[in-house]
């Protein structure tokens, strides 16, 4: 059993490729030991498919080994994102591209795919790598829109239903109280993104696994280019204990749901961050939990967007 | 190369390798002769992971008494099952078009990750066709990524063989900049140059005015090309406090066939120390100050 002196965490959802050499320290002093770094929009748009080439590169190389140096260990999910599978054209170059990529090491996941602003073409798109993703025997991380997200995260998951993926391979991201009842009653994983500022979000969490309970949820940063806080899920576990959630249930939730979840492509295992003498690596580098040292500020501003 | 197909594959079944990837492999060798198609190698190389980890490779004592029938500078036995593996799938690749040949490669560097690259590069004394990998070589020299750059610049024979006087200087500055073993870089003796040698006493001098050490082996391409600043710096290292450093200015002065050197070493050779020094080497001086100064 853990205790919140050995309190490790996972954040299953973080755009490196944006944050600075600073993060990667405070994270790992945080007691975060592993991340997933999804493929995603960087803001400008591309305009030719080998900037998704070197982009998907970099998830799988520099990146990584950027991430190492910090005694943290970097995975990543491989995917075309919903805003730009609406120049067809160059969606149709990247969809050609993926299966360079989707067998490498370290690939946790086709993601994050879904929809934006629920036009033809992301439609198009979300199917063919869905499909993608069953032939590779993959888990589905899906981002869900973030206007109209109640209609889009039910059509995200009929849209899976409909290609008989199986909810337990698919991880519906960015979820709130109006969506994550039914994502859960359907079977599938249940990912939140707890961005800062209104204090209520990250007491929202709270409310949430009281409600719900650890089964199948999984909290997330998504922190990337835009203001947001990449230590989201470790001070969030702090505000957690300081409520009295069980702390098993906030391994569940910090930890274990997602390395289950993404664990299932194979490619993810607890041996790459703990040795046979059940030593983190990374402690190896420097500190350890947050919760050990410098306490996280609970009380800092978080909130779920 | 039949030969060294055929090592490599006893290779992957003495490692106790599961069954189901050996069938894997074979699957794959037949596949690819039977019908090669590039976008299927891609998938196939990088797959190769799933069933060979990146686990250091144990020889027998047949196996290693086999390794003395290839060339020697080519370190086998350092390789790891991951790279045993795509090396073996590499070498698979239909050759009898250069072109083709080229090309997959090129894409296959093109997407590589960090493994992948790194067994690529290590694959380049074995692969047909190696001036056509020059440029590659020369671009991955531009890495930050210590795994990458190991695999080009350490125990391997290619680039000592291939590689432009400038690129060839440029790895072992850049090696010494990324703290890698300079001594494990293939056939220094033979790609040592003036414009190297004078080049390693410009770097020394920068170390010693930021007070830093310097690697010993750091000094392995200036024997025969001591010009006068490097004689100054050999007369430097006679007079240092650390015995390691008084034997590698013996060991220069000795390996250098300049006579400038040898009256140096007369006059400034303690007897004692180059007694010691007679049975010393490159090897020894490098392994004494990386066990003293470093865990490597
Ligand atoms: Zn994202």
């Amino acid at each position: 059993m853990q205790n919140e002196t050995t309190l490790k965490f996972i954040d299953p959802h973080i755009h490196m490729t944006s944050r600075t050499t600073d993060d990667y320290e405070a994270m790992r002093k945080a007691g975060i030991v592993a991340i997933i770094e999804p493929a995603f929009w960087l803001g400008q748009p591309r305009t030719e498919v080998g900037s998704f080439k070197d982009y998907f590169s970099s998830l799988v190389g520099w990146e990584r080994f950027r991430s190492k140096q910090f005694g943290i260990k970097h995975y990543c999910t491989i995917g075309l994102n919903s805003k730009e599978a609406n120049n067809e054209r160059l969606a149709e170059e990247v969809m050609n591209l993926l299966p360079r990529y989707v067998m490498k090491e370290g690939v946790v996941a086709i993601g994050e795919i879904g929809y934006d602003d629920q036009t033809k073409a992301e439609d198009k798109y979300f199917r063919l790598q869905i499909e993608l993703a069953k032939e590779a025997k993959l888990p589905i991380m899906v981002h869900t829109p973030h206007r109209d997200k109640k209609r889009g995260t039910t059509r995200s998951m009929d849209v899976l239903e409909e290609m008989n993926a199986n909810p337990k391979m698919c991880v519906i991201d960015h979820n709130n109280e109006e969506t994550v009842k039914e994502v859960l009653d359907r079977g599938y994983w249940a990912a939140f993104t707890i961005y800062p500022h209104t204090k209520m979000g990250n007491e929202r969490m709270v409310e949430i696994l009281k409600q719900y309970g650890p089964e199948r949820i999984i909290v997330d940063s998504s922190a990337d280019w835009g203001i947001s806080d990449p230590l989201a899920v470790p001070k969030t576990a702090s505000l957690m204990l300081q409520r009295g959630i069980p702390l098993a249930h906030i391994q569940k939730v910090c930890y274990q749901n997602a390395l289950d979840a993404y664990g299932q492509s194979g490619q993810m295992n607890e041996n790459d961050w703990i040795d046979s003498k059940g030593v983190d690596a990374g402690e190896l580098y420097e500190g350890n939990s947050v919760l050990r040292g410098q306490r996280p500020d609970a009380s800092e501003n978080l909130t779920i967007q | 190369m039949d030969k060294i197909n055929q090592f490599l594959q006893s290779i992957l079944t003495t490692n106790q390798v599961q069954p189901e990837s050996l069938a894997w492999i074979e699957e794959k060798v037949e596949e690819i002769k039977r019908d090669f198609r590039p976008n299927n190698f891609f998938m196939t190389f990088s797959a190769a992971s799933r069933f060979f980890g990146h686990q250091s490779i144990q020889l027998t004592q047949e196996q290693q008494a086999q390794m003395n029938t290839f060339d020697k500078q080519i370190s086998i036995q350092r390789w790891k099952m991951s790279q045993v593996a795509r090396i073996f799938l590499l070498l698979q690749i239909p050759q009898d078009d250069e072109n083709t040949f080229v090309e997959v490669l090129r894409q296959l560097w093109d997407t590589a990750d960090m493994e992948e690259a790194a067994a690529l590069y290590t694959a380049l004394p074995l692969l047909p066709f190696p001036e056509a990998f020059v440029q590659q070589t020369i671009e991955g020299l531009r890495t930050n990524i210590v795994p990458v750059f190991d695999a080009i610049a350490l125990h391997n024979p290619y680039p000592a063989q291939y590689l432009p006087e400038a690129a060839w200087n440029q790895l072992y500055l850049k090696a010494a900049f990324m703290g890698r073993r300079i001594y494990h870089i293939v056939g220094i003796e033979k790609r040592a140059n003036a414009q190297l040698a004078s080049t390693i006493s410009d770097f020394v001098h920068e170390r010693w005015a930021a007070g830093r050490t310097v690697p010993p082996d750091m000094w392995m391409a200036t024997p025969q090309y001591l010009n006068a600043p490097l004689l100054k710096d050999v007369k430097k290292l006679f007079k240092s406090n650390k015995a390691i450093e008084r034997a590698t200015a013996i060991l220069i002065c000795q390996e250098s066939k300049l006579p400038a050197a040898k009256k140096i070493l007369a006059n400034f050779g303690n007897s004692t120390e180059i007694m010691e020094s007679q049975e010393t080497s490159w090897e020894i001086i490098s392994n004494n100050w990386y066990a003293m100064y470093q865990t490597m």
